[in-house]
């Protein structure tokens, strides 16, 4: 291949990633820009999907577009919307909370967990050890809505119902943390246990001492997959949570389609803050980590 | 990027622990009320105390000293009963004057007939005949004066030294005493006839005063264990009957001379429209000063929505209410006042009936922390 043919297939190929790049990216950034719009604003962009009963409004700039029309830079920026959410909406920080409630202890819970199962499942010689992670496997291979109807009957019967116990639980025991934790533990050298071991170290020891800081990389990984799957749920809430109040802020944003448009927005923006904050704190110390994963040739 | 992580949470639980201040210093707070259905009670009940229909005055018919007082103020008299007796010594000179006057007019008038006598027989002398006989009539013209005068003192004496009771009745005023001068015709009390009926004087207002009908039938208590306003303490009746219901009617509604106020204390704006009532209150034995109450049951014509006067406002437009609307978001409700234009029907005290612009779901602000506009955000109290 000429040079010109290798220049032309590396800029088709940053052309096709650009393109995927702006089609994901769009939803986000678009997210992002109409958050800083006014209300009336709004209205008029994205009037036309109330249809045609749409509310009649005598102010002619609030009167809606025939169609939605996709704008990117607001006529006036405010932070109207902002304020609105923070302030006038306790019930928005309400739900924050509750998604902080919900997740931060699925993440402890999961990497721990996870960590700790993995150095089992991997460097600890036990009778039917592979046939345990096959079946812990399995659990993860089967969608959420196949095992929605067991889970709420195990539910039920520990009392867990209606609580978030109900979620928390098998957040923590998730299968992926294990499935994940065990792929980075596997990576450690048996060498390094053994040596620990002829100097005299347990098995905890050798997992404080050896395991732990070598998958930590990973632990971040987790936590942040962790974070970003349970930060998302839906299903869950919807399922074992009744009282709306008790409800994440997930469920919330899944029912953006209703209400105030200009309100969504803002509310959006502030719900993926926490994840692009904490997505952007790990991700040094994710590919540092994966860099010097301990398997160094 | 640690530090804006902790920024961020930092800055939502402040935002959390200060949410429930920031909702009262940006909300105002409405009281809400679903209105009721029916209608208005536009009663009125009202406390007075019974006045005569008619009073007689009692005047004096000369200018005399009071020599006696035979009654008291509230005591029942009848037709003639003597009253007060003066002293009409004054008078009683006066006619002894004309009447020596008289005395002299005719020893006068003998004495020209006697000078015309001989004129006759002598004959002739017309002139001085005819000049006689002229002043002859003027003499007796003169006494025929005198008479009348005389006459008249005497009948002054016989009606007037004793002022009798015009009528059956009440001593309501008698404001003079024992040895005071009085002129002819100055008022010196009344008495109050029974024959012409008391009647109950009550103010109202409002719609409540427009449903008054003149000719409406009414009860009116009169309790008459009470001590009569007027009357002096020894006048309590002990005779256990307490109060009496007796039939009433009302026979005039007219409007309240200025700052008559009602006794019932009914207030606010509606003092503008104030009309006084007269109810004429049939029954015997009746007293001035009498406590009575009257009670009138009625009801606004049509059935409405009964909502709070308060919460009716009037702008150029008419009047109307701010009603509480719900728009439900995913975030909770949020609660706006908007206004509600409404035909607003009888208003008595503090409700008033609403005829048209409602439904009975619809929830009216009652009360609001900071004066509302429409299309307001609010809190729900």
């Amino acid at each position: 291949m000429t040079a010109v043919g290798r220049s032309v297939a590396t800029g088709a190929k940053l052309a096709l990633l650009l393109a995927l790049a702006a089609l994901v990216l769009f939803p986000v950034a678009l997210t992002l820009t109409n958050a800083f719009m006014s209300e009336r604003e709004i209205a008029h962009h994205y009037g036309a999907l109330d249809g045609a009963d749409a509310k009649e409004s005598e102010d002619p700039a609030a009167m809606p577009t025939e169609r939605v029309t996709i704008r990117w830079v607001p006529e006036a920026a405010t932070l109207g919307a902002f304020a609105d959410v923070l302030f006038e909406r306790p019930k928005f920080l309400t739900l924050f909370w509750n998604s902080v409630r919900l997740t931060a202890p699925i993440v402890l819970g999961q990497t721990a967990v996870g960590t700790l199962a993995a150095y089992a499942f991997a460097k600890l010689i036990f009778p039917g050890r592979d046939k345990l992670f096959f079946l812990y496997l399995l659990t993860m291979l089967m969608p959420f809505q196949v095992t929605l109807v067991p889970n709420y009957l195990v539910a039920e019967k520990l009392g867990m119902l209606h609580s978030y116990g109900a979620i928390v639980w098998p957040g923590v025991f998730a299968a992926f943390g294990v499935f994940l934790m065990r792929q980075f533990a596997a990576g450690i050298p048996d060498a390094y246990l053994e040596a620990a071991r002829i100097d005299g170290a347990g098995y905890f020891r050798a997992f404080y001492y050896i395991v732990l800081p070598i998958v930590r990389p990973g632990m971040t990984a987790l936590a942040l997959l962790a974070f970003a799957d349970n930060w998302n749920m839906v299903e869950q809430p919807l399922l074992f949570l009744t009282e709306p109040f008790r409800q994440p802020l997930s469920v919330y944003l899944s029912q953006i389609a209703s209400g105030d448009r200009g309100v969504a927005f803002a509310s959006s923006a502030l719900y993926m803050t926490p994840m692009v904050l904490l997505f952007l704190y790990g991700e040094d110390r994710l590919v540092e980590g994966i860099g010097r994963s301990g398997i160094k040739g | 990027m640690r530090w804006a992580i902790g920024l961020f949470f930092g800055i939502l639980l402040v935002l959390t622990f200060l949410s429930n201040t920031i909702q009262s210093l940006t909300l105002p707070k409405v009281a809400v009320e679903k209105p009721s259905l029916g209608s208005l009670d536009l009663s009125v009940t009202e406390d007075g105390y019974l006045q005569p229909a008619y009073s007689a005055p009692l005047a004096p018919l000369g200018s005399w000293k009071v020599d006696r007082v035979h009654v008291d103020k509230g005591d029942r008299v009848r037709k003639g009963d003597p009253l007060i007796t003066f002293d009409t010594t004054t008078t009683e000179r006066s006619l002894e004057d004309e009447r020596t006057r008289y005395e002299q007019e005719r020893i006068r008038l003998e004495q020209s007939e006697a000078q015309l006598k001989p004129l006759w027989r002598e004959g002739g002398q017309d002139e001085a005949i005819d000049k006689l006989q002229k002043d002859l009539q003027v003499q007796k013209l003169d006494m025929e004066i005198a008479r009348r005068k005389i006459a008249d003192l005497e009948k002054l004496l016989r009606d007037g030294r004793v002022l009798r009771a015009p009528v059956d009745g009440v001593v309501t005023s008698l404001n003079v005493e024992e040895g005071a001068n009085v002129g002819a015709g100055q008022s010196v009390g009344a008495i109050a006839s029974d024959a012409s009926g008391y009647q109950l004087v009550i103010s109202a207002s409002g719609d409540a005063a427009d449903a008054l009908r003149i000719g409406t039938e009414v009860t009116v208590e009169v309790n008459e264990a009470d001590v009569p306003q007027e009357g002096d303490g020894a006048k309590i009746k002990f005779d256990g009957m307490g109060v009496r219901q007796l039939a009433g009617t009302i026979s005039s509604i007219e409007a309240a001379s200025g700052g008559s106020g009602g006794s019932g204390g009914s207030g606010g704006d509606a003092g503008s429209d104030a009309k006084q009532v007269t109810i004429d209150v049939d029954g015997t034995g009746l007293s001035p000063g009498l406590k009575a109450s009257v009670y009138i049951p009625q009801e606004s014509r049509g059935p409405g929505f009964k909502i709070p006067a308060d919460a009716l406002h009037s702008d150029d437009s008419g009047t109307y209410v701010f009603v509480v609307t719900t728009k439900e978001g995913p975030l909770g409700s949020s609660y706006y006042a908007e206004k509600a234009y409404v035909d607003a029907g009888e208003q008595n005290d503090d409700t008033v009936v609403v005829l048209n612009g409602l439904t009975p779901e619809e929830r009216i602000v009652t009360d609001s922390s900071e004066p509302l506009s429409d299309g307001d955000r609010v809190r729900l109290d």
